[in-house]
């Protein structure tokens, strides 16, 4: 049965803040209107949806101006006649219509005396300041990025889960800069001990500034020494919002326009937004060429040295007479040759980024096409460098996460080094140290290769969000980072026809 | 939170095992019995299988629920006495064992990888790695094994299915008799290479025992064990007893000679060292873990960050002695020999049998004091 809304200003005002708890992107503003100022009245609305502006434009923040002149005892009756005239002004009758028009981006008005509400419609969410994906691009789904503003990001989480079970509670850190930080959960998804956790890493720092979220991330990362990313960011609202409701926590930096996705493992860094808005054959297909772009880009030059140094026996004959030939005529090892090569992509990737879009497309056809081919035609590195080097890239760019991406940039010189002096013994020793690396860390208790390991303690299988990806009807459960009362996420109403039982 | 309670699934606690079996078994198993005869070894291994089972069984039963710290169990149930003879037999068998494993990676990787790399230097990879996942504890050992011990040996399995087509029948089904006491001491070494089960009370202390945990351990010996088997049938069917005999690596060796056309590797023995070299390197984790737990008990242990930093230097110490001693076996002809049959004919049965008694002592003790208490 729906909830009437009480005619006591008072009580109705207790009871949204009740359902308004921990949501500080909602505000709720009491008034007093009349003459005598004796008539109270309260106006609720989502902080960055409705501005003031918008209010004191509206028909209706006309009207309110015109009540606060009013005698008291008129202005129930003033609002109950003139109220339903007004084109943008609707009235309703229970709280959970309120909280709907709130939650949709309206003002909701509630008045001493009246057992109803009115909803001042506003032009909803914010589209203002919101630019689009530049670093998650997706070929389906949202366009949305998010902004540099706390408020409006969270408007943005907001607009796409309209309940008060999404909580945002507001901090600020920075002794000097007081930058305002929003951690924003679903309440009865995300686990209460990891809410308390990020607060009392929060807590523990002092900083003059942060300027970014990255200083957040750096201060109350699990394992500060490690290359690896331990919080995901991301720039895309629906992403965020996808989090969220499986459980994970979100942590929004005032200045910053992306969001830090808290607890993180290295699959969902190796997932993108839309994986599950398409097909799951070929998201699984996509997934998999993610997981071999990390092959590549850890472990391919290190391979391709071991390989040709130390155990050529194990290719063919035809392929290895071609890479000798290939390789006549260069004055390095191959080890020199592959740091060379290696260097000077570092070099032309940092010059690219740097350089305005333009200028930084010409920096990779100039370096990629012309210094390549001049290297290979001067003899300074062979072909078969040029190709690894080539694919090695093109496994880097693949990963999806750039942290990440980064994190087995850096670790690839030390299999180089490892493949260049150990052969294959280097190559298993390299692989094992990542992975024994990998295996030790957590991210706020969740080991970081879940579900490939320990992934069974929580009834969560490798098969069908890992690796691959299960079609949608068959994930009906929430990952590990959701309470496990709380694991289902789906059901069908309908037939077992149409639920595919 | 999830993962904070320092404990490991009972499918972490078979891989374990089973990624610590797999490498040493199948290349350092076939040097133990070179010499003997496939009828000796193929029964024994039957029988060895039988008595790893029943043992397996045996130490699953007695395995007490929510009892975290072994050690401390067994010195409240049969004194401290008893407890430090267990550790200090515990300790030996694991630097033994590592030493053989550190000995093991180099010897393979001077043949099969590395002939030019120096000895003293092939062991420190193994071992520093090694190093870095027994740090880790029991936690990281266990996910790494999960996600590894599988992967490789389903990969060991193919490259044996492979080479099951090179056998002559002719060369497996004449073997020659073998005496009933050559068959005990295959019988004898098969068992004793699944020794460190000895330590499975202490797995099963940190693991938490969901259902059919039982037939996960199971599985995983019968798995190893049938590898292991399939390894010997191969091998005896391909060389015949003769190049049984004189092959140094006959898993690699039998590698080498598996072919499959159209497949873009040539050499299966470089792949097949490599993943032998994954389980050895895990091995060698487990052995300097197990290494370093049983010398921190020995030595007393510490709460806090004075405990910690012992344990570090107990592991480094640990390392140290297993690198020294895989030297040593690679200096002396014939010592990672001597030195596996130490493990298998007196350390581990010593180790099976302080085990296995620790129930009896207790009821005994506990007798004793009853009747003190009555006077």
């Amino acid at each position: 049965m729906a909830e009437k809304i009480s005619a006591d200003i008072l009580q109705t005002r207790q009871r949204l803040e009740q359902l308004c708890e921990n949501c500080d992107d909602i505000i709720i503003r009491p008034m007093v209107l009349g003459k005598e100022l004796q008539t109270r009245c309260l106006v609720v609305y989502i902080e960055a949806a409705v501005s003031n502006m918008m209010l004191e434009d509206s028909v209706i923040g006309k009207f309110l101006n015109h009540l606060w002149e009013m005698e008291g005892e008129k202005i129930l009756e003033a609002v109950k006649e003139n109220g339903l005239g007004i084109s943008d002004v609707k009235e309703l009758f229970s709280m959970e219509e309120c909280m709907a028009a709130l939650l949709a981006g309206n003002a909701v008005f509630f008045l001493e005396g009246y057992a109803g509400a009115l909803k001042i419609g506003s032009k909803g969410y914010p589209g203002m300041g919101v630019a689009k994906a530049e670093s998650e691009k997706v070929l389906r789904g949202s366009r949305e990025a998010f902004s540099e503003s706390v408020k409006i990001n969270t408007a943005l989480v907001r607009k796409r889960i309209r309940t008060t079970d999404l909580k945002v509670e507001e901090l600020f850190a920075g002794e000097e800069s007081n930058t305002l930080l929003a951690l924003v959960y679903m309440e009865h998804l995300a686990y209460p001990q990891i809410l308390e956790e990020i607060k009392e890493r929060l807590a523990a720092f002092q900083i003059d500034g942060i300027l970014d979220s990255g200083v957040v991330e750096q201060l109350t990362a699990d394992v500060w020494y490690s290359p690896f990313p331990q919080f995901q960011t991301t720039e895309r609202p629906d992403r965020a919002a996808a989090a969220l409701l499986e459980g994970r926590v979100l942590l929004l930096c005032d200045n910053t326009p992306a969001a830090l996705l808290l607890p993180t493992t290295m699959n969902s860094l190796l997932q993108t937004g839309d994986d599950y808005y398409g097909n799951f054959q070929i998201a699984s297909l996509l997934r998999c060429i993610r997981y071999l772009a990390v092959f590549l880009a850890f472990s391919l030059p290190g391979l391709y040295l071991a390989v040709t140094n130390f155990h050529p026996q194990i290719l063919p004959v035809n392929l290895i007479l071609s890479m000798s030939g290939a390789r006549g005529g260069v004055p390095f090892p191959s080890i020199a040759e592959l740091l060379l090569i290696e260097v000077s992509f570092e070099l032309m990737r940092e010059a690219g980024l740097r350089m305005p879009g333009p200028i930084g497309n010409m920096i990779g056809i100039v370096g990629g096409l012309i210094i390549g081919q001049s290297a290979v035609a001067a003899n300074l590195i062979s072909p078969m460098i040029v190709i690894i080097e080539a694919l090695t890239a093109l496994g880097s760019f693949s990963i999806p996460n750039e942290e990440l991406s980064e994190a087995f940039r850096l670790l690839k010189y030390g299999m180089i080094f490892l493949c260049g002096i150990f052969g294959l013994y280097g190559y298993v020793t390299g692989w094992l140290l990542l992975l024994i690396h990998l295996s030790g860390l957590k991210s706020f208790g969740i080991p970081y290769l879940m579900p490939f390991e320990a992934g069974e303690r929580d009834g969560i299988s490798k098969w069908s969000d890992g690796l691959f990806r299960a079609p949608l009807r068959k994930l009906k459960k929430r990952p590990v980072y959701a309470r496990r009362e709380v694991r289902g996420r789906m059901g069908f109403r309908q037939s077992k026809k149409h639920s595919g039982e | 939170m999830f993962s904070e309670n320092r404990k490991i699934s009972s499918r972490q606690a078979a891989a374990l095992f089973q990624a610590d079996w797999l490498g040493r078994l199948l290349l350092f198993f076939p040097l133990l019995v070179r010499g003997k005869s496939g009828t000796a070894v193929l029964t024994g291994g039957f029988l060895g299988l039988l008595l790893t089972a029943g043992l397996l069984g045996i130490f699953c039963t007695g395995a007490r629920e929510g009892e975290q710290d072994y050690y401390g169990y067994v010195c409240r149930a049969a004194g401290r006495l008893y407890g430090n003879c267990l550790y200090l037999v515990y300790f030996l068998y694991f630097l033994l064992q590592t030493g053989i494993l550190l000995y093991l990676c180099s010897e393979a990787a001077r043949l099969y990888l590395l002939p030019d790399v120096s000895i003293w230097v092939l062991p420190l990879l193994p071992g520093i790695t090694g190093l870095y996942l027994a740090g880790g504890g029991m936690e990281v050992r266990g996910r790494l094994s999960q996600m590894l011990a599988g992967f490789v040996g389903i990969l060991l399995f193919l490259l044996l299915i492979v080479s099951l087509f090179q056998i002559k029948g002719g060369k497996l089904f004449r073997q020659p008799e073998a005496a009933p006491s050559e068959v005990i001491c295959a019988a004898a070494l098969w068992a004793g290479s699944f020794g460190d089960l000895g330590i499975l009370p202490v797995v099963l202390s940190v693991t938490q025992r969901e259902k059919g945990w039982q037939r996960r351990l199971y599985q995983t010996l019968f798995f190893s064990d049938i590898l292991l088997i399939l390894f010997f049938l191969s091998g005896y069917g391909i060389f015949g007893q003769a190049g049984m005999g004189r092959l140094e690596w006959p898993i690699l060796s039998l590698m080498s000679t598996s072919k499959l056309h159209g497949v873009f590797f040539q050499r299966w023995d470089v792949l097949a060292a490599g993943l032998l070299m994954v389980s050895l390197f895990l091995s060698a984790g487990s052995g300097l873990y197990y290494l370093g737990l049983a010398g921190t008990c020995l030595l007393g242990r510490k709460q806090g960050s004075k405990g910690e930093r012992k344990k570090r230097l107990v592991l480094a110490g640990g390392f140290l002695a297993a690198y020294g001693l895989s030297l040593i076996l690679q200096i002396r002809q014939g010592g990672s020999r001597a030195a596996g049959r130490i493990c298998c004919f007196l350390l581990a049965p010593l180790m099976m049998v302080l085990v296995l008694l620790v129930r009896p002592v207790q009821r005994i003790r506990w007798k004793k004091r009853r009747a003190k208490w009555k006077q």
